[in-house]
C-alpha cells in the first residue's frame, strides 16, 4: 500500500477536544477500510494564512496546519478526502502520494 | 536574436577609440578624456570621387589620424564621435545585453543535483521554495536561480503545490520573521 501524506488546514478558533476529535476522525477513517496510520506532525497552530479562504460560507484568515501519514489504498484516500471536505472545522486539505516503494518507506536496514 | 545581431552592421566605418590622457592638455574642446579614432577599415577616403558616405565620415571624425590603430582594437568598444552614452556603456564588461544567458553546465553547480534532493518533496519547505521566488511571489527564471532545467521544473512545480495548498502566498513572499514572531506570541 503506498504511503500518503495529507495536507490539512483547519479553523484557527477550535478547542483542544473539538481538534482531537477532528484528528481521531481522520485516523478512524483511514483504520476502519484497512489502512494503517504512522502519525501526525503540527506544522503551526493558528498561523495567519498567506492569503485569504473562503470555505463553508466564511472567510478564514488564520487557521492551524497538520499533517498526517498513512498508509491505505488509493480509494480509501479518496473517501477520506471526500469527508474531510465536508467537515465545517476543515479548511483546506489535500493529500499527496509519498512513495509507493517499500524501500523509501521503511528502514529496511537489517543491522537495526 | 543572434541572426538580428548578425545582419545589423554599422554603417559607419569600424574605428577603434583609444583614451590617451596625453592629449588632454592640448586639446581645451575635449577636457578631461580624448578620444583618438582611428580606421579599422580600409580607408576610402583617397577616391573623393567615390561615396559621400566616405566623404560625411571623414568629416564627421574630425581630427582622425590616419595610419597605425593600436594593438587590440578589434576588441575595443566601438564608439562614435557625436553620440552620446551613458557612464555605464564605458565600462570595461558593457555588452548591451541585460543578462548573459547560462551556460551548459548547470547540472555541476546545481545544488540538488548535488545533495541528492528532489526538490518536489520539499514543496512543505517554505524557506526553501522563498529563496526561488521574487518579492512580488513570482516563480524567478532559469537564469536567475541558475538551476538545470530539470531541477527548475520541479521546484516550479513545488512553488505551484505549495501556493495551491495554502502553504505560500501567491502575490509575494512567505514572511517568516512574521510568522515566527506570531508563533512566539503563541
Amino acid at each position: 500500500m503506498p504511503l500518503y501524506e495529507l495536507v490539512c488546514i483547519s479553523r484557527a478558533k477550535m478547542t483542544q477536544g473539538s481538534m482531537k476529535d477532528l484528528l481521531k476522525k481522520s485516523a478512524l477513517t483511514v483504520l476502519d477500510r484497512g489502512g494503517a496510520v504512522r502519525g501526525f506532525v503540527n506544522i503551526g497552530r493558528e498561523q495567519m494564512l498567506p492569503y485569504r479562504m473562503k470555505r463553508h460560507m466564511e472567510y478564514h484568515t488564520h487557521g492551524s496546519f497538520w499533517l498526517m501519514h498513512y498508509f491505505s489504498n488509493p480509494k480509501t484516500s479518496q473517501v477520506l478526502l471526500d469527508q474531510l471536505k465536508l467537515d465545517a472545522r476543515v479548511i483546506r486539505c489535500n493529500v499527496v502520494k509519498v512513495t509507493d516503494k517499500l524501500s523509501q518507506m521503511v528502514n529496511t536496514d537489517e543491522s537495526l | 536574436m543572434f541572426k538580428f545581431i548578425q545582419l545589423c552592421k554599422p554603417r559607419l566605418p569600424r574605428v577603434a577609440c583609444s583614451f590617451s590622457s596625453s592629449a588632454t592638455r592640448s586639446d581645451p574642446q575635449t577636457a578631461g578624456i580624448a578620444f583618438k579614432f582611428t580606421a579599422l577599415e580600409k580607408d576610402h577616403s583617397d577616391s573623393p570621387a567615390k561615396d559621400s558616405e566616405a566623404a560625411n565620415t571623414k568629416t564627421r571624425a574630425g581630427q582622425t589620424s590616419p595610419g597605425i590603430a593600436y594593438e587590440n582594437a578589434q576588441y575595443a568598444t566601438k564608439l562614435f564621435p557625436n553620440k552620446p552614452y551613458h557612464p555605464s556603456q564605458l565600462n570595461a564588461g558593457y555588452t548591451g545585453k541585460p543578462f548573459t544567458l547560462i551556460p551548459r553546465k548547470a547540472r555541476q553547480k546545481d545544488p540538488f543535483v548535488l545533495m541528492g534532493i528532489n526538490p518536489l518533496k520539499e514543496y512543505k519547505n517554505t524557506l526553501m521554495l522563498s529563496s526561488f521566488v521574487t518579492e512580488m511571489g513570482k516563480i524567478k527564471p532559469r537564469y536567475q536561480t541558475g538551476l538545470s532545467a530539470k531541477s527548475q521544473r520541479r521546484v516550479a512545480k513545488a512553488i505551484r503545490r505549495a501556493r495551491s495548498f495554502g502553504l505560500i502566498p501567491v502575490t509575494s513572499k512567505f514572511d517568516h520573521e512574521a510568522s515566527a514572531r506570531m508563533f512566539k506570541i503563541r
